[in-house]
């Protein structure tokens, strides 16, 4: 797996390199659409809703919608001109408590590889934010935008996840009065918590429904499929290498010259 | 702790010349098997399998993740990664193998074309290096240390009789044959005069068309015969 970007934290005065690889994937059952009868994949045209016209890319431009059909057209040489520099590093802005953000704020997650020549400054970064409990805050530019990032520290490696800014999170849309909960209450309900603690693992949990789809595509494939079982106990490798073998040492010349080679 | 099978620090000796066929009492001559060079990292807990670039290959081939059982002693084996397909080694499918990252087609994949590790050498046995041990004696001791079964075998050689050999895999039309001095040591990540490449392939003109040289993204391409065909090959997995 390549990574997925290439940065250098700069952290006082040393700059450590790293690759970020995606964290997790996605490993749903995703469905192509197909004509019932032929079965041919479903394509999609791009065509004027104003003159019915097929549209090529290059006849698209861009628009923002600012008020009902009313649109400002926007090109691209505009908005090339906005990006942000590409820029390498990821600037730590300031170190913070492990726990004190709110995971709202988090969006996508990577491990963070130090590339060679980086292990020693990572490794010292790694080990002093986990001592502390701190995450680092840093800003960067992931393809053209300016990202925001938290660099955490775990006990095996370090996480990077990039984070929302203020203005992306929704204001809470409705609030509630916190009724008074006597002191009884609440002992019993830490009561019942307590006896229903154990160790999170994440393993334990499977998504059913698509256990269920890959049983049922698995089960269609192999109807398909008259070749189902193979017989292989002996592994068709090793038969290959054991014909391969036999058959020079059956036919052993009977001179000792080996016969002469033709040319290729 | 530096030992080199915690660090994963082992890096595969690699064939440093090609040859014509021929025979000799001095070498060995083995199937060149059309895979993904691989070393495995075996203990009793389980198999590592490290690619060229030092990438876990395990997530693409969860069907081999047993055969450290077939496995007695704690090693690394240099080996090859294979799917066979047809009763042939089939390139192909290693690369869309290690090209798919969804687990279920992973899995599909691997109850359709199962992959094998052959192993061909071992460079480490119960905490040291046998690298400074002749080939033969190493050739003996990976034949007492792995059990084979379909997904871990052992690779077969032939002794002395390389032009015989080299006809016979010439005629069913495998990749080539290795020839490899007896007596030769394993140097990591060197490529070595000892082991000598003998391949089954045709003379041919081949044009890389200029449009893959100018994409950074591609380390490598793979050629074909036909230009229109030449498919740029991610070396970067």
């Amino acid at each position: 797996m390549a990574a997925a970007h290439k940065l250098v934290i700069s952290f006082g005065l040393v700059a450590i390199p790293v690759g970020l690889y995606t964290a997790t994937q996605d490993n749903d059952i995703h469905f192509n659409q197909l004509h019932g009868e032929d079965q041919g994949r479903i394509k999609y045209k791009k065509v004027c809703a104003h003159c019915g016209k097929e549209i090529t890319s290059e006849d698209i431009v861009k628009g923002y919608e600012y008020d009902k059909d009313h649109y400002v057209i926007v090109t691209d040489e505009e908005i090339e001109r906005i990006k942000t520099e590409k820029e390498k590093s990821i600037q730590i802005l300031h170190f913070a408590q492990l726990n004190q953000i709110s995971p709202v704020y988090y969006d996508k997650t990577y491990q963070a590889v130090p590339e060679p020549g980086g292990e020693k400054a990572f490794e010292l970064l790694r080990a002093s934010l986990m001592a502390e409990q701190k995450i680092a805050i840093g800003k960067t530019v992931l393809g053209t935008r300016d990202t925001l990032m938290a660099i955490i520290p775990r006990e095996n490696g370090v996480l990077i996840s990039t984070m929302f800014y203020a203005d992306d999170i929704k204001e809470l849309q409705k609030s509630y009065t916190a009724p008074a909960v006597f002191e009884q209450e609440m002992d019993m309900a830490k009561k019942l918590i307590g006896s229903m603690v154990t160790p999170f693992d994440p393993a334990m949990y499977k998504d059913e429904y698509q256990e269920k789809l890959k049983d049922l595509i698995e089960s269609k494939i192999a109807g398909k499929e008259v070749v189902a079982a193979k017989p292989e106990e002996a592994g068709q490798v090793i038969d290959l290498m054991e014909a391969l073998k036999a058959s020079i040492e059956q036919n052993k010349p009977k001179t000792k010259k080996a016969p002469k080679r033709k040319e290729a | 702790m530096s030992d080199i099978f915690e660090s994963r620090g082992a890096d595969p000796m690699l064939i440093g010349v090609m040859g014509e066929p021929f025979d000799s009492p001095d070498h060995i001559f083995e199937l060149k098997q059309d895979g993904e060079r691989c070393l495995a990292y075996i203990d009793k807990k389980g198999v590592d399998l490290r690619n060229k670039r030092n990438m876990r290959m395990n997530p693409k081939v969860p069907e081999l993740a047993d055969i450290y059982k077939r496995v007695k002693e704690k090693c690394i084996l240099d080996g090859e990664l294979l799917v066979y397909k047809d009763g042939q080694a089939d390139f192909s499918e290693v690369q869309r193998r290690s090209l798919m990252s969804n687990k279920f087609k992973i899995e599909l994949a691997a109850k359709q074309y199962p992959a094998c590790f052959v192993a061909f050498d071992i460079l480490y046995r119960k905490g040291s290096l046998t690298t400074d041990l002749p080939l033969m004696e190493r050739k003996s001791l990976l034949q007492t240390v792995v059990e084979e079964d379909a997904r871990i075998a052992v690779s077969r050689y032939i002794e002395t009789e390389g032009i015989r050999f080299y006809d016979l895999v010439e005629k069913k039309g495998l990749e080539g044959i290795v020839a490899k001095r007896r007596d030769s040591r394993y140097y990591f990540g060197k490529r070595t005069k000892e082991w000598i490449k003998i391949k089954n392939l045709i003379d041919d003109d081949f044009i890389m068309p200029d449009r893959f040289m100018r994409q950074p993204i591609f380390k490598g391409i793979r050629f074909d015969k036909r230009p229109e065909e030449c498919v740029p090959w991610l070396l970067k997995t």
